[in-house]
């Protein structure tokens, strides 16, 4: 039983004790989730200050004839070793001739490393024909087409086909019975016992595939299944035929993701955890970019879908990705969140929602890497911007530097230890933050928040360079917070898309690399 | 078979049953009796363990024969003047939830990471299924299950007809009740009604956002040429918990839960009660209430057989279909949507099945009235009882005969709007506006197709405008009660079955408008504003947004 006065505006010592007793606890739970917010932003801040801009009279005078020497080497050697089943793969030799593999290395990303192969290689045709040189953009071509014959397969396979009527299911990585006898390394898909491999379907049953396919790999396939699209567009048979191989994959993923929701479907038929929709509104990306290929591909069937997406499911105010922690957590994420803002940006030419996705960009993910001293990052800024040569000069140095810095240990890409670090960089002190997740209050109810924080690792204040870094399959999925391994090992090589992608992008897109002479 | 040996044989049924159960439920804990099968399996930095739910099951069965046990036990039936209060809708929803999280936690399990072959949600190698089709029901279906376990309670109410003439209500509850003693001489108004939701609305807001995506999520699996193996479990299963979480909603929104509300003096007393049984319900009524003794039949009080106090004019209750419909169309129309990725984003499509779910409930509480039935109008020593009674849903108002007739009214005025009719009109509104603003702005001539949509965008403005005006302004003739700051209304149909024909129809439709417009020109103009205004700010919102 409620009771009540009549007059129920009055204010008494009653109701006012009530609104604030009420109000507290809301006020209190609001403070502790908003310093958790701050934290979020302020504990990884070190790595987005602008003290770690560079500063440009240090750099290495670029030598645009050496890169181009170390450009035509990489790939030469990608094309005759690190694509044996047509995706990208690293290769162990079997001495410094380099010219007998004993084993690959299949990294199990494989879609992720190829699309960012793809990438380079259509930087590499956009620059043959820029420069009117019919060799560059034959050669490019050549391995566009096997690139795309390898990123084909990882759709057939799984799906048991090409086509609309066939699932979105990206393979990381692929055999055929015939290549488990002739390419040494891709053995292990034939585990039957272990939980990621699977049984291609269809024609394809007695192939093999590694499922489990992260958005990591999505976003490296679907970026150089755009770009590819967008910028080959010559009338030459090879050309044609690659466009319509590109068109027939854009159908299948835009109608297969649609009918899945835009989820990832794993080898036994659920749902794996990949979900490519927003979320917390952020992460509008993966769903415009799907739908923006379909509409280039096929307008008549996507465009109308595209633009509904874009405005009226507001998915163009909230294609915004990743945020400050991951610094600390998972950098690898920047890389394919890259791989997927910069395709959107590449492939959208209406200068309104252009405007608008690169504010997006900006705002977060690139505020988040701008001075990270990555050459592959900073020249799809420069392209994505569609600047002019001389438009950002900062940037354009930076990537010149960087791309220079690997005729010291890391050509030809093997490993072959790293230059030491410098006495001006130190390390940052994480000790404050983990003693207070784990000893204060207020620390330990919000540290689940915090869980994939690395604040145990050894972190530095500024980036490593290329000189600092270890080689991988592909440098910049790592973080250049993180001191690197001294590994040596003059056996094996990786495919040297570390190289080849910043460069051909910013030769072929940006237009600022010239093939000769140095920068006057 | 006479009542005292129909309550004996009840008793003993009740004994019986609950001795059954509550042996049964200790043998079986005692001799460790396991259900094979019945349990979840799940890790915990690496190490495996093991829950089998047969304990729960035992625990199930020894409540339900305590609670048999205690039936039977109790020392007197129910005295005449007491009702007894318990909440069983929302027992049977949070029974329903629970089942429904114990199901998915032995299905799906419980663990995370790579290689569960039914699948994982939220990041890959993340969550088992078990959290995106369960978790939420879990949560609520335990607490609701808890908090029903503080509910019960009796409320007696006695009268005592000396000097003062004193209604006393009380309610005896754990951990402590509380009692009210009225003076009926100075009760300006008393109603009784069990059509409001209320703050029960807020349910929607838990409940919406799981129920959809795991529809359109379920779907997708079951409808998908391409899914094989888990697929289709998985897909059943989420639409199997979405169907559950929606039935659980509507038994939240639906349920019989009365609230009493008197007008004496200067306070006001509310209670709010469910019957929890036939006896209680019969007598959740103002005349039992103002006469809890008064015969053996309890369904009859004491009557006078005279009153100044009007009878509606014509007896008539109003049925109106407009709210059920449109509820039903607003539903539709995100489905739609959704379906064929069409005119509402994801934002409004919520607010049309949040606006379309009320719309339906209160078009079922307060408007689907049962043609032809009387408004009964009811002479009492203490004043007029009018009741509106359709099968579960009742309102009904007892007005004293102290009132001045000049605080009587009678006249065609725009329907009152209570909280959530403000909720529909503005959320509405101001999701469209929202949406409309990029449409404009963002497609250009150059993508081809910005003025198509940009037309659709605005004329469903227009359209949803038109049916919400259509049902929020709505003329009705009133008969009204003022006391003082406040007023009491009885909504009745002036016509008779006979008038109801096309013409007639369109002809009062137009004609009660025009008297709600010409007597309450600033009410109607204030519900036009206030969608408009809010598909204004909609799309200032989104300005901000976009240029922000």
């Amino acid at each position: 039983m409620k009771i009540r006065p009549r007059k129920r505006l009055q204010l008494n010592t009653y109701r006012v004790t009530s609104i604030i007793g009420l109000l507290t606890p809301v006020m209190f739970l609001g403070s502790i989730f908003g310093y958790a917010g701050y934290l979020f932003q302020e504990i990884p801040s070190f790595g987005t200050d602008e003290s770690l801009k560079p500063d440009p009279s240090q750099f290495i005078d670029v030598n645009y004839t050496r890169l181009a020497e170390m450009a035509e080497f990489y790939d030469e050697r990608f094309e005759a070793w690190h694509i044996p089943i047509n995706f990208c793969v690293g290769a162990k030799f079997t001495d410094q001739n380099y010219n007998v593999c004993s084993s690959y290395a299949f990294s199990d990303n494989g879609a992720l490393w190829t699309g960012s192969a793809m990438a380079g290689y259509v930087g590499k045709y956009l620059a043959g024909i820029k420069e009117g040189n019919a060799i560059l953009k034959e050669d490019a071509l050549r391995v566009i087409e096997k690139l795309v014959q390898g990123m084909s397969m990882m759709l057939a396979v799984p799906n048991g086909g090409l086509g609309p009527q066939y699932g979105a299911t990206v393979a990381r990585a692929f055999a055929s019975p015939e290549h488990r006898a002739t390419i040494p390394g891709c053995q292990y898909l034939f585990n039957m016992n272990h939980f990621k491999y699977f049984n291609g379907t269809g024609p394809y049953s007695d192939w093999r595939w590694s499922d489990f396919t992260s958005n990591d790999e999505y976003g490296g396939f679907y970026m150089g299944l755009g770009l590819a699209y967008k910028f080959i567009n010559g009338t030459s048979p090879l050309e044609e035929s690659i466009r319509s191989t590109l068109a027939v994959m854009i159908d299948q993923v835009c109608a297969g993701m649609l009918r899945s929701n835009f989820l990832g479907i794993t080898g036994h038929g659920g749902p794996s955890g990949v979900d490519q929709k927003m979320l917390g509104f952020q992460g509008a990306t993966w769903t415009l970019l799907v739908l923006k290929m379909g509409a280039l591909a096929h307008p008549e069937k996507y465009s109308r879908l595209y633009y509904h997406f874009v405005a009226e499911e507001l998915h163009a105010y909230f294609n915004r990705e990743s945020g400050p922690q991951e610094i600390l957590s998972n950098y690898f994420a920047y890389n394919f969140g890259m791989d997927v803002v910069f395709a959107l940006l590449m492939l959208e030419e209406d200068p309104t929602l252009l405007n608008l996705y690169l504010e997006n960009f900006h705002e977060t993910i690139w505020s988040n890497v701008r001075y990270h001293r990555n050459p592959y990052f900073n020249s799809m800024y420069l392209a994505a911007n569609r600047f002019e040569p001389g438009d950002s000069l900062d940037y354009e140095l930076d990537v010149e530097d960087q791309l220079m810095e690997f005729d010291i240990n890391h050509f030809p890409d093997v490993y072959q230890g790293v230059e030491p670090v410098p006495g001006n960089y130190e390390l940052v002190n994480l000790s404050r933050w983990e003693n207070f997740f784990q000893n204060s209050a207020i620390g330990v109810m919000i540290s689940p928040l915090f869980l994939e924080f690395s604040l145990d690792k050894d972190v530095y204040n500024k980036p490593l360079t290329v000189k600092m870094r270890k080689t991988s399959i592909f440098m910049w999925d790592g973080n250049p917070f993180h001191p690197s391994s001294n590994k040596i090992d003059l056996l094996k090589e990786e495919p040297g898309v570390s190289f080849t992608a910043p460069y051909w992008i910013s030769r072929g897109f940006c237009g600022f690399i010239e093939t000769t002479g140095g920068r006057t | 078979m006479d009542e005292s040996k129909a309550f004996l044989v009840k008793r003993l049924l009740h004994l019986g049953v609950g001795s059954v159960f509550v042996v049964a439920s200790v043998w079986l804990i005692i001799s460790g009796f396991i259900i094979e099968g019945f349990a979840i399996e799940y890790q915990i930095e690496g190490d495996t363990f093991s829950f089998n739910f047969t304990i729960v099951l035992d625990v199930v069965l020894l409540v339900v024969g305590l609670v048999n046990l205690s039936m039977a036990l109790r020392l007197a039936k129910l005295p005449r003047n007491t009702i007894v209060n318990f909440p069983l809708t929302r027992l049977l929803a949070g029974t329903f939830l629970v089942l429904l999280s114990l199901t998915s936690a032995w299905y799906f399990g419980v663990s995370t990471g790579h290689g569960n072959p039914l699948g994982t949600w939220l990041f890959l190698g993340g969550l088992s299924l078990f959290f995106p089709t369960a978790l939420v029901p879990m949560i609520v279906g335990f607490t609701l299950c808890v908090y029903c376990m503080f509910c019960f309670s009796k409320i007696h109410f006695e009268r005592i007809s000396s000097d003062p003439d004193l209604l006393t209500i009380v309610d005896i509850r754990t951990p402590r009740g509380k009692v009210a003693e009225i003076k009926v001489d100075e009760i300006e108004s008393i109603s009784l009604t069990n059509a409001s939701t209320g703050p029960k609305y807020l349910w929607i807001l838990v409940f919406i956002i799981p129920i959809v995506y795991l529809y359109i999520d379920g779907f997708s699996f079951l409808l998908n040429p391409s899914s094989f193996g888990n697929a289709f479990g998985t897909g059943i299963a989420y639409v199997i918990s979405a169907s559950v979480q929606l039935g659980c909603l509507l038994l939240l929104l639906l349920d019989s839960h009365h609230i009493l509300k008197i007008l004496a003096g200067d306070r006001i007393y509310e209670q709010q009660f469910t019957p929890a049984n036939i006896k209680s319900w019969r007598r959740a009524n103002i005349g039992f209430m103002l006469q809890p003794r008064s015969s053996r039949d309890e369904g009859s009080i004491k009557k006078q057989t005279s009153s100044t106090l009007p009878e509606p004019p014509v007896t008539r209750q109003p049925t109106d279909y407009k709210r059920v419909t449109i509820g039903i169309l607003f539903i539709v129309l995100g489905m739609l949507s959704r379906i064929f990725h069409a005119w509402a984003g994801e934002m409004l499509r919520f607010m049309l099945f949040i606006a379309g779910i009320i719309l339906i409930v209160e078009g079922i509480k307060m408007d689907l009235r049962g043609f032809g039935r009387q408004i009964d109008s009811t002479h009492v020593p203490e004043g007029m009882i009018y009741s509106m009674r359709k099968g579960v849903y009742k309102s009904e108002l007892m007005i004293p005969h102290t009132i001045e007739p000049a605080s009587i009214q009678q006249l065609v005025q725009p329907r009152k709007l209570a909280l959530v009719d403000h909720v529909v009109i503005t959320g509405l509104a101001f999701f469209l506006g929202f949406q409309l603003y990029p449409v404009i702005v963002l497609l250009g001539p150059e993508t081809g197709i910005g003025a198509s949509l940009a037309t659709w965008n605005i004329l469903a403005i227009f359209g949803i405008g038109a049916l919400l005006f259509l049902i929020h302004v709505d003329p009705r003739s009133v008969l009204k009660f003022k006391h003082g700051d406040r007023n009491d209304q009885i909504v009745h149909a002036r016509r008779s079955r006979r008038q109801y024909n096309p013409i007639w129809l369109f002809r009062n439709f137009l004609a009660k408008y025009k008297i709600a417009f010409n007597q309450h020109g600033k009410s109607v103009i204030a519900r036009i504003l206030e969608y408009w205004v809010s598909v204004v700010l909609g799309m200032v919102a989104s300005a901000i947004v976009y240029l922000g």
